[in-house]
Formats: C-alpha cells, structure tokens, sequence
C-alpha cells in the first residue's frame, strides 16, 4: 500500500538518471542541431545544406539529378539537409518554363540560400489596341451602335513610354554618373536599399543598407561584397529591378530582353522574356510593358 | 500566545520597515522581478549578440525541459497512485484503533460575497463526511464589508446548522481595522480568535488537541477527510510542528467550467501533487490544516499581505527555527474551477487568480529577510528554502516565455550570419520536436484527469468527457497566459512597489 510520499532514495535515482541523461543529451542535440551526422564509416562528420525556394507550385527540385521534392500551394520552400560539403548542381525545373541551373558550393555548418527563378517559355505577350469600339445609343432610339474611341490602357502605356518626367530625369542622371554615388539614388533605380547601374553597358548592383543586413546573395560564405558587377554586355538600353524581387534583375539591349540575377555564386543564369529590339517599363503596380518600334505596345503576362 | 515572537515575524512590505531594515526588504522585492526581467532580456541580448551560444543555450534549456517534465511526471504518477490508494482505504476503521476522542476540528469557512448554494454545499459537505459532526467546530467566517446579503446568508445558515456541529460560530470581520488588508488571512485570523474565546476556550478544551483546518468557501471535504487528517496528525512524532497539505481538486463545477479554466485548474492540482512528493518542498497552498496550538503560538495568519495560506507556513517555519514542516496527506478536497456568467469573464477571472497566486513571490523577500534576522535556524535549512523558493517564481515567470515563445528570437534577430547556418535552420525544428515529446506527457495527464473526475451529470453529452481529454491541447496557451503572464505581472508589481491587495475569485454555479 502506498501512503508515503516517493521515498528519497527512489528521488536521488530519477534525479541521477535524469542527470546524467542530461549531460549525454544536451551535447548530442547540439551537435545535431549543428549539422554533425553520421558519415558512411560511422564517422562523425559536419554536413551542411541548402534552403531552395521556388517561385511557385510544381516546381521540380533535382540535386545532383537526383530529384529532391516538388513544390505545393502549401510548400515552395526546401531545406535539403544533411549533405556532405561539396559542389553540387543543382536545377529547378517546370514544363514549359525555362530551366534554372546552379553549381552550388555546400560548406559545413552552414546552409546555401537559392532563390531560383523560372520564366516560362512562351511568353503571353498582349498586344493593347490604340482604339476600342466603345457602345453609343442614338438619340431616341434604342439602337446598340459601336464607335471607335481612345484607349485609356494605350494612353497610360504611352506615356509611361515617351512621358518626360521627374523620374526619367533622374534616371538619366543616375545612368550618366560613373561614381556610385547612393545618396543620389532614385526610388526608381534603388529598391530596399538595393541600387542598380548601368554604366557603360555593364549593370551594377549596390547594396546601401548597413552590413549586417546584407542580402545573403551579395555574399558568398562570409565574403560579402556591397557592391558587384552582374552583366557586361552591348547596347544595354535599361536595366531594373524585376518586378517584386530584389534579387533579379531585367534589362534591354538590342538584341531582347532578359532577366538574370544579383547572386552570382555558381554562375548566373539569364532568361530571355522577348528576342528583339523591345523597350521595356514596370508601372508602380508592377505590371511590365513592351514596346516595339515606338509605336506597338504589350503587355506581358508573366503568371505561372 | 505564550511565545516571545520576532519582531519581523508579520511584516508585510518593505514600507513597514525603516532605515537599513527598509533597503534590505525592499531590495529583497525588487529581487524576484529583476530576475526575471534580466533574464528575458538576457534572452533578447544574447539572441542579437551571440545568436550561436544562445541557440545552444535554448536546445540545453529544452533538453533540461524535457527531462524536468519526465522527472516531475514520475512524481505526479506516483501521487495519483498514492491519492488512489488514500481514497480506497477505510480511514475511520483505521483511527478507531487510536485514542482520538479528545482530537476535535476547527473548520474555518470565510466568505464574502458568494452565492448561498455555495456555502451551503460546504457546510452540507461537512456533514457528509464519515465524522462525527459533533467533533467539528465551524466558523462561518464573513465580512462586514461584504455587507447585509452576506450577512443573511450567515445568519440563515447559523439558524440551521448551530446544533448539528459540536459548535457553530458565525464571525464578522469588521471593516478598515487599521493595518490590516481586506481578505482571507486578516478574515480567518479574525475568525480564529473569536473561535478560541467563543469556543475552545468555553468548552475548555486544550488548544493542542484541535486541528485547524483553514478552508475557502468553496471547498468541499471528500468523505474521509477528517478520519485521513485525524490520522496524519495522531500518528506524527511532532504533530504541532507541522502543517496538512491536502491535495486540491476543482471538481466541484469542473463539468460546466470552460476548457482553459479546466485545464489551469488540474495544471494546479497536478502541481500540488508533484509537491506532494517533495514534502521538503512543500509550503502550504489553499485549503491546509494544521494543530491550533501552533497557529495560536504565533497569533494566527498575517493580517497585512495576499498570500496568507503559504505565508502561514513560512511564519511558522521561522517562529519554529526552521523546525517546521509540511506533510502531504495525499487525500483530496474539492474546490470550485473558475466560472463565471460568461466566457470572457472566466478567463478574466483565471488571469486575476493566477496572478493572486504568483503574489506568493512576496515570500520570498520574507523569508530571506527573517533568515537573515534569525541566526538560530540551520544555513542548509535556509539556502535550501531560498533556492526553492527563487527558483520556483523564476521558473514560473520565465521558462514559459523562453520554452514556447523566445525558442525562435535567435532566428528571428540573430543577423544573416547566423541565418546561413545550419543551427539557425534546425533550432525551431529540434526545440519544436523537443517540446512535442514533452508534450506526449499530456497524454498521461489527460489520463488522470479522467479518473478523478466526479460522474458526468445526467444531461450532459458524451462528447464533453472527450473534451476533458482534448482540452490538454490547450496547455501551451494555459502556461504562457494563465502562468508565466500573471506570474511576470505579479512579481513586476512587487518589484516596482505597486503592491497588491487581496481579489476574492468570484464563485458561480451554473
């Protein structure tokens, strides 16, 4: 019959098992934690990983070709884990989407970031009519007449195109400067502290927030560089930020446009949107326009 | 009283000192608070400044976690067998193998605004018990604040139970007594006194041979109670040298209380019976007993504070040298789960308790004070209870906080360098798993929840005994908000001198 409290002698025995279990848990956890596995001999070992995240749903993620996981609506992101420190390919693929590829270098302890991007292969590119035939109704009648009127879409396209503003100056003004000068940068060229240059046909990215909050694909391991060249080509005409990633970068030349990005480690990718002679402008709500031969204006539907 | 007490026996608060007796105390308030704030902005500062050590320092935490709720479970499965075992045993056939004719018991009832059932059920309760009622002495303990309703409910329930009990006292605590603090200590002290002049001293009956039992209203005794208590004390080597800890169960209304105020009733109880375990940690909480000899010595419960039930033991503990203590009786009695007439006055009313209850923090400058003034009182004695008690109110305050909510802070703050690393990515997942393996023990708890519940009354459906199982989800949220939150709050308010007063927990029944 029990009625006396747990007696001490049984108390020092769970106290001392919980004791030393402690002591035999925490550093293990820790090491855990940490990246320390098991290597094929038994040996420990430090791993590291990589923390890929794609753009949308179905999206194939291949290290190695070795297929890791596919994203969801409820998962875009993967941590892939516990791997030997090495170079590894990776690649991100969808049907009908450009393929992202990247030699990534894995360092124990710690975890590469990969912000792949994908644009699909056949861009909907939609042509916007100058004029639309627009309903009337006659005087005292009830007939449905058309009439050709303006369009408003065509007008707004237009002058974001040909438009002389206070922006376009400043643009030029921070194009034609050859010192980087961050204090100039205009809310156009510069987004979250990030800056982007394009001096004699080579584009420039700049970070100009503090170095403790530099984005991860400014630095390679611990070496962080503030400011990088990431193109150098001919004739390119303008270069932005890529919609509402700060991590890539759109630009026209002669030749078409294309989209590449900031993180240069393991090569950078370029995607082409349009081959040919096209301009380009992203309004505020980051719809991106093409124009050709001053006159012809799309708009460019990017969903995938 | 025939004992010369210490001087600093009943201080409530630093303010009643002065001089260097006033810093000593009031720096001992500010030091349960300043702990805890220290250490959650440790947490913060050291997430920002060395976000790797302090990732190690949260796995080891939770590691130590872990292992502390196995530890604990271990104790708390051992009481359940144990108050099992007290609820099966025949505990009147057992004392009738003893003298305990002249043994008599002082049961103190204090109220306050609450409804007629709910003193009646009490007194109703007493009589229920498997002891002779002629052997129980009951105050009706009420309040002359509490005005003329409350006072006819006294009255109505002296008219009806004066002869039933050896002797019925209804007592007023009168209003705005200079020094004192409205609330249950200044109105059982009251009370008490009134019973040995009105009572003991009347019927002459030593005061050795009565046993207090310092009840709420609420509380409601199981049927062998007196026959268990009678027993614990007669068989004592030292029977006025100690206090009776029952264990409380809150099963008066426990079928019509919502799911969170279940569930920080039974963490209560739960944690009431680990303690019951560690007998050397136990301080008295809520319902207790104990010889009427003892409390007389030191002139009853302090008048001028908020958590008299506790304080009575450290009282105790210190007039006595330090030769003084708790024994568990491991036999239940029932007390009413917060409810209120709504919903969002219940959790109200949870948070205001717990709070109330993490104001036993003001011990702790108490007792490290009298500890300091009292040489006669063993070092180990003293740094054990100092331990216990700091450690307690810090945990309460803080591992919550740091357990559930902080685990992530290096992540969130600790800069991209540390974001890059490997650590950085696995610290929620392992502290998460972590804390999902502690939280397996919840299966267990929801298992004795079960078997002390009382029967499920006619009307009610099946699916709310699968609710008394599915509430223990809410755990997490019950020991941040109704624990660590009310915890913080009352040991800031100590710290920065907003002392608080005595908030009586409103008792409804639906």
């Amino acid at each position: 019959m029990e009625s006396k409290p747990l007696s001490k002698r049984k108390r020092y025995f769970y106290l001392s098992v919980c004791v030393i279990a402690f002591f035999i848990l925490s550093p293990i956890v820790a090491m855990y934690a940490t990246g320390y596995r098991f290597g094929d001999k038994y040996e420990v070992m430090k791993t590291g990983g990589m923390y890929i995240v794609t753009q949308a749903k179905d999206f194939n993620v291949l290290v190695d070709n070795v297929p890791q996981k596919s994203s969801s609506i409820f998962r875009r992101n993967f941590l892939v884990q516990d791997i030997k420190p090495n170079t590894y390919d990776v690649k991100v693929t969808k049907d009908g989407f450009m393929s992202w590829t990247k030699k990534v270098v894995v360092y124990p302890e710690k975890v590469n970031e990969m912000y792949p991007f994908n644009l699909p292969e056949t861009i909907d590119m939609i042509e916007i009519p100058k004029t639309v035939m627009s309903p009337v109704f006659s005087n005292g009648t009830t007939t449905l007449k058309k009439k050709e009127t303006e369009n408003k879409e065509f007008v707004y396209v237009k002058n974001l195109f040909f438009a002389t503003t206070t922006k376009d100056v400043l643009i030029k003004n921070k194009i034609s400067n050859t010192t980087s000068t961050l204090d100039q940068a205009t809310s156009t060229v510069s987004r979250k502290k990030i800056a982007i240059e394009n001096i004699a046909n080579e584009i420039f990215v700049e970070w100009f927030g503090d170095e403790d909050s530099i984005p991860l694909y400014f630095c390679d391991l611990d070496k962080c560089l503030k400011r990088m060249s990431i193109y150098k080509g001919e004739n390119i005409n303008r270069s932005e930020l890529f919609l509402d990633r700060n991590d890539l970068v759109i630009f026209s030349t002669k030749d078409g446009i294309y989209v590449t990005e900031t993180d240069g480690r393991g090569g950078r990718n370029i995607q082409p949107i349009v081959m040919g002679d096209y301009d380009f402008r992203i309004d505020e709500d980051g719809t991106l326009y093409l124009k050709k031969d001053d006159k012809t204006f799309y708009r460019v539907d990017l969903k995938s | 009283m025939n004992k010369k007490l210490s001087p600093y026996l009943k201080i409530g608060r630093a303010t009643e000192l002065s001089g260097s007796d006033y810093v000593i105390y009031r720096a001992l308030e500010i030091l349960p608070g300043s702990l805890a704030w220290i250490t959650l902005f440790l947490v913060f500062y050291s997430s920002y400044f060395y976000p790797v050590y302090t990732s190690y320092f949260i796995i080891t935490f939770s590691v130590y976690w872990i292992l502390k709720t196995i530890y604990l479970s271990v104790h708390l499965r051992h009481n359940f067998k144990r108050v099992k075992t007290n609820l099966s045993i025949n505990w009147k056939e057992r004392i009738e193998h003893m003298k305990y004719d002249h043994i008599r018991h002082l049961v103190l009832l204090p109220y306050f605004n609450e409804s007629e059932e709910v003193v009646e059920k009490s007194l109703t309760a007493l009589l229920d018990a498997h002891y002779d009622p002629k052997k129980l002495f009951v105050v009706l303990a009420s309040e002359e604040k509490a005005g003329k309703e409350a006072s006819d409910i006294g009255k109505k329930m002296e008219e009806k139970y004066k002869d039933i009990f050896g002797a019925f006292l209804l007592t007023v605590h009168p209003k705005n007594i200079l020094g004192e603090m409205p609330g249950k200590g200044s109105n059982i002290a009251y009370a008490a006194e009134e019973a040995r002049l009105k009572i003991l001293n009347k019927l002459s009956i030593k005061y050795e041979d009565v046993i207090v039992s310092a009840f709420d209203i609420d509380s409601v005794a199981y049927k062998d109670y007196f026959n268990c208590l009678t027993w614990n004390f007669l068989i004592h080597p030292t029977p006025l040298k100690v206090s009776f800890q029952p264990v409380p169960f809150y099963n008066n209304n426990i079928w019509d209380a919502p799911a969170l105020s279940r569930v920080a009733a039974t963490s209560s109880t739960f944690w009431q019976m680990i303690q019951q375990e560690r007998p050397e940690k136990l301080a008295t909480f809520s319902s207790h007993a104990m010889s009427f000899k003892a409390l007389y010595d030191i002139n009853y419960w302090q008048v001028n504070m908020v958590s008299e039930d506790s304080r009575i033991y450290w009282n105790l503990f210190i007039a006595n040298d330090g030769n003084y203590e708790v024994v568990p009786i491991s036999y239940p009695v029932s007390m009413d789960a917060n409810l209120d007439v709504s919903i969002l006055k219940t959790l109200v009313n949870i948070y205001k308790q717990h709070r109330r209850w993490g104001y036993g923090c003001e011990n702790i400058p108490y007792i490290i004070f009298n500890f300091i003034k009292n040489k006669n009182i063993p070092f180990g004695k003293k740094l054990s209870a100092t331990f216990v008690q700091v450690e307690g109110f810090w945990s309460l305050s803080t591992n919550p906080l740091i357990i559930f909510l902080l685990g992530w802070l290096p992540v969130i703050i600790g800069g991209t360098h540390f974001n890059t690393s490997v650590l950085s990515y696995n610290l929620p997942f392992v502290t998460r798993d972590l804390m999902l393996m502690a939280m397996l023990g919840l299966i267990f708890s929801a298992w004795i929840t079960l078997s002390f519940l009382p029967p499920r009354p006619n009307g009610y459906k099946k699916h709310r005994t699968a609710f008394m199982v599915l509430q223990w989800l809410l755990f997490p949220i019950n020991v941040i908000i109704f624990s660590a939150i009310p915890g913080l709050e009352s040991q800031t308010r100590l710290m920065l001198g907003k002392y608080m007063g005595f908030w009586v927990t409103p008792k409804h029944r639906k």
